[in-house]
């Protein structure tokens, strides 16, 4: 991605200009879901903060300088929202039916502190799944890039909905391994 | 709870499927069990990571986000700064105010204020010298009836004002429109934005070959790289025959527009790569401009779908968004144009006679949207269509394989069947995520009793060849495609000509262009559209995972 093509974009939103603004959202949408997935309790989360960043940069677009670091600019924005919802869940989900959302939120915000280091391992994970094979990710692609249910995978194949699952669970640890392994010195 | 157990639970909480007792279940096994606990943590952690990394890019959904949030700041910004408006200022203030507000973004507050303190400024004014205005124009219209001017006595010679003569007629002859065929716009330079290179896990798996890297690896592991010098030799004759207005020449210059843009795009050659950019950048011009209100690229039925075939192809590889609009509206004229049996025909009629020729390259026309995210809401349902339409109507009773023409709503023609029009409704159905199905199978067993038709004498049947050629590829069995490939990899290299061209395929228009389009297509085969069926990498912990698992990605 280009900060310069992003600076331009940017300024012509500045000047009022309302499709750039939607041209600037389709260049760092991608961007910002995976720098949140970091941090975030569940991927509705990562909708709302972006939705959430979205609006606060472009109230705030007149503010903004341009000197090329547009995106860095947005993902502070998101990053504070993020870690401000965070706190807010972990913190007031007290109810039972909230456990389950609460401690993965408590597991982000250990993470958002050491945000480097996060980051570094999201460059890995994205090297990880271009190592997968073609099955395995066409599984993780039907899972999450066309949001299909684990029972829908496992009608699809012709599969139990357990086989499906503890596949996609193999698969996931394996890419954990792949990103800590890259991690080691 | 068995581990099994607790990971389909894990499965379901993620898809958000899990019912309140699954909830209070995995509840109380991850209070019970901390190893558990952590295993959820880290699982759950994981799958919102992948699922952020293949999120598609869809630019639809980027605009209704955009809109949404746009609307939401104007509709809550509350008119703060009303109180500034209502503050008293110098005119000089004022005018300075106006002079920074409207450089301001047009929904900020300076800007707001600007236009509404010009109002207050210029608007006393300016309503005095409407008011006038309108006063001398109704006395303009009064006066005549309170004093009536003498009728001209010739009464028809009346001569208009210069500006008011009518403009003379264009020189230029009108375009004649042949039956059904839109005339053509006024063609315009229209720019395309510098794009910017998709990340490899955002491709349809289909696709992920075009990478250089991918290419280079697959030609090496397939044993074929003997064949890349063959395609860029004939790329290259083709950029160097590419018309000053992007175009390509042929009786149908769109449809070799389009067959020329899908084999540069097919050997992953994008618009702002160096070597062949500019070229297709301007053959992706050109088509844009050719492109009617209506959506129509061209009259003729097999143009139209190849120039939305390659426009969609570029839009899924470039994500170059100005390109989503015109892929849309073609996609729209493909699917209006489908017969209620889900075949089609020349000139899209909707009459009893089907074409499975023209079929085949609609099929890949909405294939291709649909791997670049095509928001149309008809194109499932008419992949659907397709697909019943192709197992049912198309395929002869005799099962000799698919059939040129039949007629809707009749039983499948008994007999009739031709290797060329098997190569096209096997292909299809495999696009379509049937290649298993009883058609398809039938289809490619007959195909494989088929030699490539290159012969030194006659036309050589590229046509068919180029549909032979995919659906061999991908029926997989290495025994059906090895005595093809050779056959195909011999017969193209030997005949292709020094300057990179191939000339006397069927159907070809005399620019060649047609012929070494389609024989390019066919050698960029081993990566341009990858099939579901590769056997799992040997790597130790991916046969653990995969083993068994064959899919079709739709």
């Amino acid at each position: 991605m280009n900060p310069d093509e992003l600076d331009q974009l940017a300024g012509r939103v500045q000047k009022g200009d309302r499709d750039a603004f939607a041209e600037l959202v389709f260049l760092i949408r991608h961007e910002l879901r995976v720098f949140l997935s970091s941090y975030a309790s569940s991927v509705v989360m990562i909708d709302d903060i972006v939705q959430n960043a979205l609006t606060t940069c472009y109230e705030n677009i007149a503010k903004y300088e341009l000197r090329g670091t547009f995106l860095s600019w947005v993902k502070g924005i998101a990053r504070n929202l993020m870690l401000k919802e965070l706190q807010a869940r972990s913190r007031y989900m007290t109810s039972d039916d909230a456990f389950l959302e609460r401690i993965i939120a408590q597991s982000a915000l250990e993470t958002a502190q050491g945000a480097e280091r996060e980051e570094a391992r999201l460059q890995r994970l994205r090297g990880c799944l271009e190592k997968l094979p073609e099955q395995a990710r066409t599984l993780i692609q039907q899972r999450c890039y066309s949001r299909m249910r684990v029972q829908e995978i496992a009608r699809r194949h012709e599969r139990t909905p357990t086989w499906t699952a503890v596949t996609l669970f193999r698969i996931r640890e394996m890419l954990r391994d792949c990103m800590e392994k890259e991690d080691a010195p | 709870m068995t581990d099994n157990d607790f990971i389909l639970l894990m499965e379901e909480y993620f898809d958000g499927s899990l019912e309140a007792e699954g909830r209070a279940a995995l509840r109380r096994e991850l209070q019970a069990d901390p190893a558990r606990r952590a295993l959820f943590e880290t699982q759950s952690r994981q799958h919102i990571r992948i699922h952020a990394q293949t999120t598609p890019l869809d630019f639809s959904e980027s605009q209704r986000i955009a809109l949404t949030v746009m609307d939401a700041v104007a509709a809550e910004r509350h008119p703060a700064t009303f109180a500034d408006i209502l503050k008293e200022q110098t005119l000089r203030e004022r005018i300075a105010a106006i002079r920074e507000g409207l450089k301001a973004p047009r929904y900020s507050g300076k800007h707001r204020y600007a236009r509404f303190a010009l109002l207050r400024v210029f608007g006393p004014p300016l309503l005095t010298a409407a008011l006038c205005i309108l006063i001398i124009a109704a006395l303009a219209l009064a006066v005549p009836r309170f004093f009536p001017v003498e009728e001209d006595p010739e009464g028809i010679n009346i001569q208009l004002r210069p500006s008011e003569r009518p403009t003379p007629p264009d020189p230029r002859p009108d375009p004649v429109p042949t039956q059904g065929q839109p005339v053509p716009p006024v063609v315009t330079s229209m720019p395309i934005p510098v794009g910017r290179p998709v990340p490899i896990t955002a491709l349809p798996t289909h696709l992920i070959g075009r990478t250089p890297a991918a290419r280079a690896e697959i030609l090496k592991k397939s044993n074929n790289t003997r064949t890349e010098k063959t395609v860029t030799s004939a790329l290259q004759w083709l950029k160097e025959h590419q018309q000053a207005d992007g175009s390509w020449e042929g009786q149908d210059p769109i449809a070799m527009t389009g067959l020329a843009l899908l084999a540069f795009l097919g050997h992953g050659d994008l618009p702002d790569d160096t070597a062949y950019g500019p070229t297709v950048r301007r053959g992706l011009q050109h088509l844009i401009a050719r492109q009617d209100n209506a959506g129509h690229f061209s009259g003729n039925v097999y143009a139209h779908a190849i120039a939305t075939y390659a426009m969609a192809e570029a839009f899924t590889l470039s994500r170059i968004f100005p390109l989503r609009e015109p892929m849309e509206r073609g996609i729209a004229v493909v699917v209006g144009g489908q017969q209620p049996g889900g075949g089609f025909d020349y000139q899209y009629s909707k009459g009893s006679r089907f074409d499975t020729s023209v079929t085949g390259w609609q099929v890949q026309a909405l294939k291709a949207a649909r791997l670049a995210g095509s928001s149309h809401p008809g194109l499932d349902p008419a992949l659907e269509k397709c697909l019943r339409f192709l197992r049912t109507a198309a395929f002869a009773g005799d099962g000799s394989g698919f059939v040129y023409s039949g007629q809707n709503g009749a039983a499948p023609p008994a007999s009739g069947a031709t290797w060329t029009m098997t190569g096209v409704g096997t292909l299809c159905l495999q696009l379509l995520g049937a290649r298993d199905c009883r058609q398809a199978r039938h289809g490619l067993a007959l195909l494989e009793d088929v030699a490539f038709p290159w012969t030194r004498d006659g036309k050589p049947g590229i046509y068919g060849a180029y549909y032979v050629t995919q659906a061999r590829f991908q029926g997989g069995s290495p025994a059906s495609w090895e005595p093809w490939n050779r056959q195909m990899q011999n017969a193209l290299l030997a005949a292709q000509h020094k300057d990179g061209h191939w000339e006397g395929g069927d159907y070809d228009q005399g620019s060649h262009v047609y012929t070494t389009t389609l024989c390019t297509l066919m050698l960029e085969v081993y990566y341009r559209y990858l099939p579901t069926y590769a056997k799992a990498a040997t790597n130790d912990v991916v046969t653990a995972i995969a083993t068994g698992v064959q899919v079709d990605v739709q």
